[in-house]
C-alpha cells in the first residue's frame, strides 16, 4: 500500500519544538478563511513521512487565516498542506507556514507546531475577487485570487485537520491538529495564481498547474488541545498515542 | 434471500501488468464458479484511477466476457457512472443493450454519480452537476432502449432525433438500480422505481430504516422506465471456512485492507466545496467503520459481517434478511489478500452449507403458496 518515503531525519530538520500541555487550548475568534487548491503533479511519496499516506492525486491547499480579536489578538497565517491519510483519517500534512504577529507565532509554533516563518499575510476583498498576498522578507511568496465569488451553503465546506511535524523532548512526532471551525458564510470561485515561490513552500521545482477551486469563508476559529500524536515512522494504526496519558494505544 | 458477488478488481502493489491480469482472470474464474454454484447475481463496479482499490474502469468489457462464459447468473453493471465527462448516456444505452443481448437477458443496470475527486477531477468533471446528470440519464436511457426515435433537450446533455441501437434483449428493458452509499439516496431510488443497490457498510438498524423508507416510498413511485424494480440489495464481505478462527484471521485482513484503501480515495467534498455531496461518501471514516484513532483495536468479526464458519454466516444473513433486504452481494477479496484457491473453496462451502438454509425456505414458501 502507498505510504511516504521521506527520511524522518531530513524532515525533522525543519520541525519546530513543542511543549505539550494537555489542557491548553486557544480561542482565536472570528476570522477570514481563504483557500486555494491545486493538484500536485509528479511523484508524491517522497514528500511524506512513512507514517502518512498520500492521496491519489495529492492536492495542495494554500490556506490563509486573517484573525481578529481572539485570545492571540490580530494575526495572519498562511499555510501550505498536502492531502493525505493518517491511517483511515483524512488529513493534510503541513509543509510550510507564515505567521504575522509575534505572539501568535510563538503560541502556534510552541503548542501546535505551525512553522513560525515571519512575514505578512494579507487578504484583500474586492467587489469581483478576493486576493491573497503573502510576503517573506519583503519578497512575495504567494499572490493568488479567488475570482467572481459566488455564495454557497455553509454545509458545503469540509474542514480538514492538519498533521504537523514537531520535535517533542527530542523525538519527532506528528501532531494531530483539529481546529474547531464554525463556518458562518461561504463563497467559492475560480482561482488565479499570479505568483508562487515553490522553493519557499518546500516544493522546489514543482508547478501548480491543475486547478481545483478556491473558497473563502467567514469562520469562528479555535484550537483545542492536541489529543493525539503519531510516530512519523509508523503507520497511524500502530504509531498513534494519546497525549497526556502515556498510553500507547497499540500496546507497544 | 438471493446472493450475489460484488467485484471491485482490486490489485495489489506493485501495480505490475501481471498483478492486474491476475486479478482479472481470478475474477473470471470466480464468476464461472458462482454461476455453476447457483449464485443469483454478479456485479462489476465502474471506477477510474483508483489505484489498488479498483482497476475496474471498463466493466462492460469484463461483463461481456462473463456473459459469454456463464449461463444463468444475472450480470450487474454496478454501477455505471452517469456523468457526461465520463460516459455519454447514448453510449451507456448502447453498451448495456449489447450486454443484455450477449447475456440473453441477464443484465441488471446499476447507476451512480461518483464521489471522488480522483475520478471526477481526472475527467475534468464538476461535482456540482453529477446529481442532475444522473437524474437526466436515468430518465433518458430507458427511453433510448424503448423508442425507435429519441431526442433530448436537457440541462446536462442534449441530442437531436436518432434511433439508439441495438435494443435490449429484455422487453421492455433491463431492471435499473441506484448505488446507495449515503442515507437519503434510497429515496432517490424509490421515487424513480429503481432498485436500491447498497454499496456501503450499514448497521442492522440503519439497514432496517433504509429498507423501511424505501418500501414506503416505492409504492407511490414515478418510474423512470416501464419496469419498476423494487428490490433492496445489501453489500457485505464474505469468507466462509469450517474453522471459525481461520475464517476470521483471513477474512478480517481482507476487510481491513478494503476499508483502508477505500479511505485513501480523494473525496470530492474534501477539496471542492459543494452542496452536491453531503458526506464524504462510501466507507469514508466515520461511516460503518471503527474509531479511526483506534483502527487495530477490533480483532473479532464485527456483528453482521459474513465471515466465519457456515453457522456464523447463516446467523448473520438471517439477521440481514430480517431487516428486509432481498439480496446480499459479497466482496470476496481485496488486493488478492486471500489466495484464489481459498476464495473458490469459500464459495463452494457457502453454496454447500449456507445457501440451502435459504433456498429451501424459498422453495417451501413457493410450495405452500
Amino acid at each position: 500500500m502507498l505510504c511516504g518515503t521521506a527520511p524522518i531525519a531530513t524532515l525533522s530538520k525543519r520541525a519546530v519544538s513543542v511543549d505539550f500541555d494537555p489542557s491548553f487550548s486557544v480561542d482565536l475568534g472570528q476570522a477570514q478563511w481563504l483557500q486555494f487548491s491545486y493538484e500536485l503533479p509528479g511523484t508524491r511519496e517522497e514528500l511524506f513521512p512513512p507514517g502518512l499516506h498520500p492521496t491519489t492525486p495529492v492536492v495542495v491547499t494554500l490556506q490563509l487565516w486573517r484573525v481578529a480579536n481572539g485570545d492571540l489578538g490580530d494575526f495572519g497565517l498562511a499555510q501550505l498542506r498536502l492531502s493525505c491519510r493518517a491511517g483511515m483519517r483524512i488529513r493534510a500534512f503541513l509543509l510550510q507556514s507564515v505567521i504575522d504577529g509575534d505572539n501568535a507565532a510563538r503560541v502556534l509554533s510552541e503548542r501546535y507546531a505551525y512553522i513560525p516563518t515571519p512575514g505578512t499575510v494579507h487578504i484583500d476583498r474586492r467587489s469581483d475577487r478576493i486576493e491573497a498576498l503573502v510576503s517573506v522578507g519583503g519578497n512575495s511568496v504567494l499572490h493568488a485570487a479567488l475570482l467572481k465569488p459566488e455564495g454557497l451553503e455553509v454545509s458545503g465546506l469540509q474542514h480538514i485537520g492538519n498533521m504537523n511535524l514537531a520535535i517533542s523532548k527530542g523525538v519527532p512526532q506528528l501532531l494531530q491538529i483539529e481546529p474547531s471551525i464554525a463556518t458562518l458564510g461561504l463563497q467559492r470561485g475560480a482561482q488565479q495564481l499570479m505568483s508562487f515561490d515553490a522553493g519557499f513552500w518546500r516544493l522546489p521545482g514543482r508547478t501548480l498547474k491543475h486547478s481545483v477551486i478556491a473558497a473563502s469563508a467567514d469562520v469562528k476559529l479555535a484550537l483545542p488541545p492536541v489529543r493525539y500524536v503519531q510516530d512519523p515512522a509508523l503507520s497511524a494504526t500502530v504509531g498513534t498515542k494519546e497525549v497526556g496519558f502515556k498510553l500507547d494505544r497499540a500496546g507497544t | 434471500m438471493k446472493f450475489g458477488l460484488f467485484f471491485e478488481l482490486s490489485v495489489p502493489r506493485p501495480l505490475t501488468r501481471q498483478n492486474e491480469q491476475l486479478a482479472i482472470f481470478n475474477t473470471l474464474e470466480q464468476a464461472r464458479l458462482a454461476d455453476q454454484l447457483g449464485f443469483d447475481y454478479l456485479w462489476v463496479v465502474e471506477h477510474h484511477f483508483l489505484e489498488e482499490y479498483s482497476h475496474s474502469s471498463a466493466p462492460e468489457v469484463l461483463l461481456a466476457a462473463i456473459a459469454v462464459q456463464t449461463e444463468r447468473i444475472r450480470i450487474g453493471h454496478g454501477a455505471v457512472v452517469c456523468v457526461p465527462n465520463i460516459n455519454h448516456p447514448v453510449r451507456i444505452a448502447e453498451r448495456t443493450a449489447m450486454l443484455d443481448i450477449l447475456s440473453k437477458g441477464r443484465l441488471e443496470v446499476g447507476t451512480a454519480r461518483s464521489s471522488t475527486w480522483t475520478e471526477l477531477g481526472g475527467f475534468c468533471g464538476s461535482p456540482d452537476i453529477t446529481k442532475a446528470s444522473w437524474d437526466e440519464y436515468v430518465h433518458a436511457i430507458p427511453q433510448m432502449w424503448m423508442r425507435d426515435s429519441f431526442s433530448w433537450d436537457g440541462v446536462t446533455f442534449s441530442m437531436p432525433e436518432r434511433n439508439v441501437i441495438p435494443k435490449p434483449y429484455q422487453d421492455p428493458h433491463p431492471p435499473m438500480w441506484v448505488a446507495v452509499t449515503t442515507p437519503g439516496t434510497e429515496m432517490d431510488a424509490a421515487e424513480r422505481g429503481m432498485g436500491c443497490l447498497g454499496v456501503s457498510a450499514n448497521s442492522f438498524a440503519q439497514q432496517e430504516q433504509t429498507v423501511k423508507r424505501y418500501r414506503h416510498a416505492v409504492r407511490s413511485c414515478n418510474p423512470v422506465g416501464k419496469v419498476i424494480n423494487s428490490q433492496v440489495a445489501g453489500m457485505n464481505f464474505m469468507f466462509c471456512h469450517e474453522d471459525r478462527g481461520r475464517a476470521a484471521s483471513i477474512g478480517l485482513e481482507m476487510v481491513r485492507k478494503f476499508n483502508y484503501l477505500n479511505t485513501h480515495q480523494l473525496w470530492s467534498r474534501e477539496v471542492y466545496p459543494t452542496s452536491s455531496y453531503r458526506t464524504l461518501g462510501n466507507l469514508a471514516p466515520g461511516k460503518g467503520t471503527k474509531a479511526p484513532s483506534d483502527p487495530m483495536e477490533e480483532k473479532s468479526v464485527p456483528e453482521g459481517v459474513t465471515i466465519g464458519c457456515p453457522e456464523d454466516i447463516i446467523r448473520a444473513i438471517k439477521t440481514w434478511e430480517s431487516t428486509g433486504v432481498d439480496s446480499i452481494n459479497f466482496i470476496l477479496n481485496t488486493v488478492e489478500t486471500i489466495h484464489q484457491e481459498d476464495v473458490l473453496a469459500s464459495l463452494r462451502l457457502f453454496a454447500r452449507e449456507v445457501m440451502p438454509a435459504f433456498k429451501s425456505r424459498i422453495k417451501a414458501a413457493g410450495e405452500a403458496a
